[in-house]
């Protein structure tokens, strides 16, 4: 198990310390099945393959990778979207996936999602004021006047105008809505907040409006945040510590400071050498690690290190056995490779 | 094998392993899939090589007439068979056990369960298979009398058998499905439509199409022996006392496994979930009762096609 508390190497000391995320071995295959009422099971996608962090109150981990590495699935899962196959998911001690319905109900009042598409995620047919309210309504935490309230108290924290409260989706910019979003899911006082790709859907211009609102809010309300993003550049801007996705695993986990100065995995060095340096410079002079192929399927994941058939390190002894997720040097950076000490720091 | 592995611990969770790409190749070697060292044997003509562990012990690897030997703290280590990748036991949603668990087990925990396997991707695939079925079922008279005697006749009732069981058995599940909901809803249910239909399709269709199935014995034997309309009327007969018999159990455990089901997904009490568990069965019943109806006209049908060609 992975932690980077104190909490967890003293566990009855203080439960103040706890992560209020913790993560062990969670597993989430998705079925492949053949007919219809007597149906086989004919193998898995294993999108989610024995993901193991924790965060603690206050923090953000930014969870990265390429579309397929099951980031989204690891978000879905936790908020309990999908069962998980196998694992842990303790959320303040307890194991939300094995909380009976009615429990999980109410440990959901404490978890929020922001979903990537505001375009998509905000239904057009009713007003930002419903849609804002709607959350407070279904655990009916205060009378129809009160919510109404909270919901103008909101938009202003968003950064948007209490007038707005009678508007449709169809009347606000992309940036607005993704406000809209984010005031959601702040509506009913969560503790933990999975953004999956928030501001992927946005322009440019405006992502860094969300993103500074969002560290913004984090402070205000003490929020603990699981920061879902293919792009590196990104998560460094909002991120304590980071892991890094391949093929339903993770391949490294550290420090945001430590994983862009000194990366561990081949994996991590070549979505580092993609993100793009505001310097002409240095941008000209850079090496660029271009990873040959596409990711391979899910549902045959390639034997010993699931990177090898792209990796421009790899030996034949990555083709036989999987590198155990170990941490380097007793520092509180982990990777899985057998030859991490090969990778060039960045440029 | 160019991996061989050694248990490092008495419990063997802590292994050794010794990786050799092909024979007199060099070593390499790993604890719990780390690299930790190698023996140079190609390159050096090494044949063994002490390896210090983080946690005082040391570990020695020897090369004995091409034998790989480990030791820690000089005590050989015993090779072991690869450790097996862990099994993943199917959801009962993902086998054909589902049906047969659920209708063992009528608990509210049983269903409990079940209900995060609730989603309209099942429902239909479940009323679309079931569709299907019934039209086998229907249809098997006028297949083997398509089979034996070619007829654009009969070709035509197979396709409007097809459109009635298309329409008439999604409107069948959702009336009995349905009405319930509303009925659980006045008594308290708090269960989304999704849930409740899923849960109702799990424990109702199987025992709907029992009855159905053992009867069909009958009516191959039928389709198999030339009948009159006076045997027509006593096999008849005989089907439905298959039909009482297997009927009234049946809908007595319907009503056992309902009741926890409603229980369940509406969060009601025992004597709400029992009315509407007793509203769903009397609606079953009238609708059973149609179809047989049906059946019978078809039965008749089948009397009909068997002498008009004549």
């Amino acid at each position: 198990m992975l932690d980077t508390t104190v909490a967890n190497e003293a566990p009855d000391t203080a439960v103040t310390n706890r992560p209020l995320v913790d993560i062990r071995d969670l597993k989430m295959y998705f079925p492949l099945t053949r007919g219809v009422i007597f149906q086989r099971l004919i193998g898995y996608v294993r999108a989610v393959d024995g993901i193991s962090f924790s965060i603690r109150r206050g923090q953000t981990m930014g969870l990265v990778g390429e579309s397929g590495s099951g980031k989204t699935t690891i978000g879905r899962t936790i908020v309990r979207l999908y069962r998980p196959t196998a694992g842990q998911m303790l959320f303040d001690g307890r194991d939300m996936a094995k909380l009976p319905r009615e429990e999980l109900r109410q440990l959901r009042q404490r978890v929020q999602m922001i979903f990537q598409d505001p375009y998509a995620s905000l239904n057009p047919r009713f007003t930002i004021g419903s849609l804002i309210a709607e959350p407070m309504f279904i655990y009916n935490v205060a009378s129809r006047k009160e919510i109404r309230e909270r919901t103008a108290e909101l938009l202003r924290v968003v950064g948007l105008r209490a007038e707005y409260i009678d508007r449709y989706p169809h009347e606000f910019s992309g940036g607005q809505r993704q406000r809209i979003a984010v005031a959601r899911a702040l509506s009913i006082n969560p503790e933990f907040v999975i953004a999956d790709e928030p501001v992927s859907a946005l322009d440019v211009s405006i992502r860094a409006q969300v993103l500074n609102l969002m560290q913004q809010l984090q402070q205000q309300f003490q929020l603990t945040y699981l920061f879902i993003s293919h792009d590196l550049g990104v998560v460094r801007h909002v991120a304590d510590r980071i892991a890094v996705m391949y093929l339903g695993k993770i391949v490294e986990l550290a420090d945001r400071d430590e994983i862009y100065a000194a990366p561990q995995h081949p994996y991590t060095r070549a979505l580092l050498s993609a993100v793009p340096i505001p310097d002409p410079k240095v941008e000209k002079r850079r090496r660029r690690i271009i990873l040959s192929g596409d990711l391979p399927s899910p549902i045959r994941i390639p034997s010993g290190c699931r990177f090898h058939t792209r990796c421009p390190l790899a030996q034949s002894i990555c083709r036989e056995i999987e590198p155990a997720f170990a941490p380097k040097e007793g520092r509180e950076h982990y990777a899985a490779c057998h030859f991490s000490e090969r990778v060039a720091p960045i440029d | 094998m160019p991996t061989q592995e050694y248990a490092a611990d008495a419990a063997g969770k802590s292994r050794v392993q010794v990786y050799r790409e092909y024979d007199g190749g060099d070593l390499t070697i790993l604890l719990d899939r780390v690299i930790v060292g190698s023996v140079l044997t190609e390159e050096n003509g090494e044949r063994n090589r002490e390896i210090p562990l983080k946690d005082g012990s040391v570990l020695k690897v020897q090369v004995l007439d091409d034998q790989v030997q480990v030791l820690k703290d000089d005590e050989v280590l015993p090779p072991v068979p690869p450790a097996e990748p862990e099994k993943i036991k199917p959801r009962r949603s993902e086998t054909a056990s589902q049906t047969i668990y659920v209708l063992g087990h009528p608990s509210v925990n049983t269903f409990d369960e079940e209900i995060f396997e609730a989603s309209w991707g099942s429902i239909w695939g479940k009323i679309i298979g079931y569709a299907v079925l019934f039209l086998v079922i229907a249809a098997v008279p006028l297949i083997t009398h398509i089979i034996s005697a070619f007829s654009p006749v009969y070709l035509l009732a197979l396709v409007a058998l097809a459109v009635i069981f298309g329409v008439t058995v999604p409107a069948f599940i959702f009336l009995v499905i349905g009405v319930p909901y509303f009925l659980a809803k006045q008594l308290g249910g708090k269960a989304k439509f999704m849930e409740h239909a899923y849960l109702l399709i799990i424990i109702l269709m199987p025992l709907v199409i029992f009855p159905f199935v053992v009867p069909l014995i009958g009516v191959l034997y039928q389709v198999y022996n030339p009948l009159n309309f006076t045997q027509l009327s006593a096999n008849l007969d005989g089907i439905q006392r298959i039909f009482e018999y297997i009927l009234i159990p049946l809908s007595i455990y319907y009503f056992v496994l309902a009741i926890p089901a409603l229980m369940s997904v509406h969060k009601l009490k025992p004597g709400a979930a029992a009315i509407t568990a007793f509203v769903s069965l009397v609606l079953i019943w009238l609708a059973v009762l149609g179809l047989a109806f049906s059946g019978y006209l078809l039965a008749l049908a089948h009397f009909y096609f068997q002498i008009l060609p004549k």
